[in-house]
């Protein structure tokens, strides 16, 4: 079943949902610059994070990488990098590959300007332009097979694994059958169901690579002397009514619906075949949505049972509660509630039909709760610390 | 529905008046989620589904809580969303309350499924 929506086709064939013109700092100390030249280019996103050089070698590429994936994601039409200078400032090679994935791209460095002034004003004329221009792109016709749904759960309560989770499931099912893609994240929240993700694997292969990047996580997590499987489900998920590890991962894997598995992807890599895909990150929201948006993801769905306001500057992200209470607390945060179905009112089908719906709608223009009240989180995962 | 009194006796019991609903996952699925507290006494009905549970609640369980929908053996699995979520460490009769007092997690070696069980190359 095909649903279509309309819109921006990129050079390079993808198709984005939104027409950014971004404003990016390389390094963090141009982070307030970015926010100062947003202000004087209405329209303009700003994307500050606070990276820096000042890391191991392979945390930089991860930097480097997810920096520029997010700057290339379908949804951005325009970027302006805007960094220090000086010997290895990598500003300008940001800039240079986004410009050779096709998008508008330039970059501007505080130290080659005379003074501050001179580099707002610089900035914010190219700005502007860029949203004028950005402004005067038509959406065309396209449809479920463009699309790629990042799956996020945030502040997960009981009815995760019950209602939100699953109801997403089956929309994720209807993406796929559409020809389009969802990926799933937050490698922690898996563990406990990784046979099962290995089993309905579409290779081996997939299955093995998947093992992979679980086993380096838990190994990671008992260096640092956490013990993640005997302290889960906790002691508030136990009176909530959670038994078993088993139970709350298989819980947290159902967004991903009932297709096998068919590419394992590294942080903010982009996949390459179609359906169900993983990528590696962190359960931290922030960073987990912007690996999935730095590979790809041009919506975000995103289930909530205690409310997270986190959004993205990148994609739309669709926010499901897992009960009807916090939709009623917090509307201002939530797209669609899928507690209706504590309430006998609709079964699961019926609210996975919605949000697939939603999906689409999103796609074609409709504002997101997240978009409408500015929430544009953004963090790149860092593994070790500063040198 | 049948019920054996003290005497050993099969007694017919009465319909349940009173149904306590529940989410179930999967059509093979041994537990359902209730989205409202039972009572001793109570049936139980599947949202988003005509059927109602061949099952009679035994014991007082929580809303958010499971309840069994079948029998289970101790050392069997429990399944929710079609899957092992765990292994019942005791006799489990339907209508019984399903949690951490009846119930374990899988060892690792219960994970079974694929040979991909297994660390290669890492």
């Amino acid at each position: 079943m095909l649903a279509t929506f309309r819109g921006y086709r990129r050079a390079d064939g993808r198709v984005g949902v939104r027409n950014h013109v971004l404003v990016i700092n390389a390094t963090a100390e141009a982070g307030p610059i970015v926010r100062r030249l947003a202000s004087e280019a209405p329209g303009a996103v700003p994307v500050a994070h606070t990276h820096g050089y000042a890391q191991f070698p392979e945390d930089r590429e991860q930097t480097f990488r997810t920096l520029l994936g997010n700057a290339t994601n379908p949804n951005v039409f325009a970027a302006l990098f805007v960094g220090v200078g000086g010997e290895g400032d990598w500003t300008e090679s940001l800039a240079q590959a986004a410009h050779e994935r096709g998008i508008h791209a330039t970059h501007l460095l505080v130290r080659d300007a005379r003074t501050l002034r001179d580099v707002i004003l610089q900035g914010a004329s190219w700005l502007k332009d860029a949203c004028r221009q950005a402004d005067e792109m038509k959406r065309v016709p396209a449809d479920t097979a463009e699309l790629l749904v990042g799956l996020e759960c945030g502040g997960s309560d009981g009815w995760s694994g019950v209602t939100a989770n699953p109801a997403v499931g089956e929309a994720s099912d209807l993406v796929v059958a559409a020809g389009g893609s969802v990926m799933l994240s937050e490698t922690p929240e898996a563990i406990g169901a990784e046979h099962i993700l290995v089993r309905n694997a579409a290779t081996p292969e997939v299955g093995a690579d998947f093992m992979r990047i679980l086993t380096a996580y838990e190994t990671r997590m008992k260096e640092t002397g956490a013990e993640y499987r005997s302290g889960n489900p906790s002691p508030g998920n136990i009176r909530g009514g959670l038994t078993t590890l088993e139970e709350k991962s298989l819980g947290c894997i159902k967004k991903a619906g009932s297709t096998p598995l068919q590419e394992v992807v590294g942080y903010a890599f982009p996949p390459t075949q179609r359906g169900f895909v993983f990528m590696d990150t962190p359960g931290y929201d922030v960073d987990s949505v912007t690996g999935m948006t730095a590979g790809g993801a041009q919506i975000v769905v995103f289930t909530t049972g205690r409310g997270s306001p986190t959004g993205s500057p990148i994609a739309p992200v669709i926010k499901v509660s897992t009960n009807t209470r916090l939709a009623l607390h917090m509307p201002q945060h939530i797209d669609v509630d899928a507690g209706v179905i504590l309430e006998g009112e609709e079964g699961l089908p019926e609210v996975g039909r919605r949000i697939f719906d939603l999906i689409h709608d999103v796609a074609g223009g409709d504002l997101t709760a997240a978009e409408r009240f500015g929430h544009r989180e953004f963090n790149v995962w860092r593994m070790a610390e500063s040198l | 529905m049948w019920q054996t009194s003290k005497e050993g006796v099969h007694v017919k019991a009465s319909e349940p008046e009173r149904f306590a609903r529940a989410v179930r996952l999967h059509p093979d699925d041994t537990v359902a989620v209730l989205i409202e507290e039972a009572a001793p006494g109570m049936g139980v009905s599947f949202v988003g589904e005509a059927r109602k549970a061949a099952i009679v609640v035994q014991e007082s369980i929580p809303y958010g809580h499971k309840v069994a929908l079948r029998s289970m053996q101790g050392g069997s699995a429990v399944l929710k969303y079609g899957e092992p979520m765990g292994i019942a460490t005791q006799e489990i009769r339907p209508g019984e309350h399903v949690h951490v007092h009846n119930v374990r997690g899988l060892e690792s070696k219960e994970r079974g499924g694929g040979g991909v069980g297994h660390v290669s190359g890492l």
